[in-house]
């Protein structure tokens, strides 16, 4: 072990500990004022938690390069595992937006980015609401639970709407995402795992490229379509716009799931802020940017030194994997006062949290993410008034540092 | 000598430039950035320089 590269003993069991990813503020704090900038010898990797620090390794993609995470996961995976793994191997040796860095990156963002300007994603609003009435209608009126009957179904359907994907693929989205997120979250990785993602990328190829050329005769208002021109013009090749458009598929429903549900527990959780809200839900957008803030969905975001460099006071290697703990840079207190304050009546002028991310790699979908949950929080609201959790209930948060969102959610309407 | 900032086609409103440097850029009825003021201090030019890193869609100019 290097100088600079220490370790830290109590930290190393807080972040170990099984109870850690429910629970992992008071560690990231608890960093944040010892050591902003960390290497875990348990995890491998560099955890930067303080706001500053993030924007510093975000804001130099030259520095810190998006490309090879994927890579290395599946190198450095047991050769009985990764004999399984051929097409994600396959899948991520390609070029992709959120794997690749200027020019390409600057190239791919911009074949793709038409569909999420302003102007592209308000029109989307009607959609949303439809499609968000239909699945309340469905729902249990008297103790619907959120996760399951409300936020996991909705951002698949908006996703499926926005890219062009067809009714009866739909329920293939959930899949592909979860076979990722364990893919890539799970410590330890077993053959099932990847024998499984390979076969569903297996498919989603074969599926993508069918509606591709689907697109080129009859074309419509979707990614699908734009994908399929920008390949003809020469501007992606045929296996960027497969593996862009699949990342876009999955990025774009489990995230917006985690926020959704994450919003209705903590707004639910206190019922003075849910009033407001009920009350005027013009102050629903402001409420879901706090959401954003205390709960981000993606609460990490990965870099690879290109080349060794100093870091708020430490060594940084060449080579080595630099996670931005975003969720942490959200609750430094430098930025946001009482950070552990949940307040959907925030003020974000001076500081903005970094949910989305920050710099060249901003989430695309952030204006289609923003409008869905502002639309569903409304269309809950009007559904169930300021609704309650049924007493006992205890949070289950998936169990994974990469991924925050509760598994269920059942609330008590008081108009039910 | 001063450098001119410019907006180009490709901006797609993140808004990063004008969260990092409200004075020079503003968002327009569009939601499309638009530049509201020249960096004439280096705090500006600082400002303008972190804005143009941070664009997704590279769409900044900076001229000398």
């Amino acid at each position: 072990m290097s100088p600079g590269r220490t370790s830290i003993a109590d930290i190393e069991e807080r972040l170990a500990d099984p109870a850690f990813p429910a629970d992992p503020h008071p560690t990231y704090h608890e960093l944040r004022r010892r050591a902003p900038v960390y290497w875990s010898e348990s995890r491998g990797h560099w955890l930067v938690t303080s706001m500053d620090l993030v924007d510093e390794v975000l804001s130099n993609p030259a520095d810190f390069s998006s490309v090879g995470f994927e890579r290395r996961r599946i190198d450095g995976l047991a050769p009985e595992v990764g004999r399984h793994a051929g097409r994600v191997a396959e899948h991520f040796a390609t070029l992709q937006l959120v794997s690749s860095d200027p020019p390409d990156h600057t190239r791919l963002r911009r074949a793709f980015g038409a569909r999420f300007l302003p102007r592209n994603v308000t029109p989307l609003e009607g959609m949303i609401r439809a499609a968000a009435e239909r699945l309340l209608d469905r729902a249990d009126p008297q103790r619907p639970d959120v996760v399951a009957d409300f936020a996991e179904p909705l951002p698949v359907e908006v996703i499926s709407e926005v890219i062009g994907v067809p009714d009866e693929a739909r329920a293939r989205i959930p899949v592909v995402t979860l076979d990722q997120r364990e893919f890539f979250g799970s410590p330890a990785l077993v053959v099932d795992h990847a024998r499984r993602f390979s076969e569903t990328l297996e498919e989603w190829h074969g599926l993508l490229i069918g509606w591709m050329d689907e697109r080129r005769r009859s074309p419509a208002e979707d990614v699908l379509t734009a994908a399929a021109e920008m390949v003809d013009a020469g501007r992606v090749t045929p296996d960027e716009a497969v593996t862009t458009l699949l990342h876009l598929v999955i990025a774009g429903n489990g995230t917006t799931t985690a926020l959704i549900g994450n919003a209705m527990f903590h707004i639910l959780r206190h019922p003075e802020q849910a009033r407001l809200l009920v009350d005027d839900p013009r102050r629903i957008a402001n409420a879901v940017e706090e959401v954003l803030r205390f709960e981000a969905p993606l609460p990490t975001d990965r870099r690879i030194a290109t080349r060794t460099r100093e870091l708020g006071g430490q060594t940084i290697a060449e080579g080595d994997l630099v996670m931005s703990v975003l969720a942490a840079a959200n609750r430094d207190p430098a930025h946001f006062p009482d950070p552990d304050t949940f307040d959907v009546t925030r003020q974000f002028r001076d500081s903005h949290h970094f949910a989305f991310g920050r710099g060249i790699h901003l989430c695309l979908g952030a204006p289609v993410a923003r409008l869905e949950a502002k639309v569903a929080l409304q269309t809950l609201f009007e559904r169930f008034g300021a609704a309650r959790i049924p007493d006992g209930f205890e949070p289950d948060w998936h169990a994974i540092t990469t991924h925050r969102g509760l598994k269920t959610l059942p609330i008590e309407g008081e108009r039910s | 000598m001063t450098t001119r900032i410019t907006v180009t086609d490709d901006c797609a409103g993140t808004g990063q430039c004008v969260a990092v440097a409200p004075d020079l850029f503003e968002l327009d009825a569009d939601g499309l950035s638009t530049v509201v003021a020249q960096p004439d201090t280096p705090e500006r030019l600082e400002a303008a320089r972190k804005a143009a890193g941070l664009c997704p869609m590279a769409a900044i100019r900076l001229d000398l």
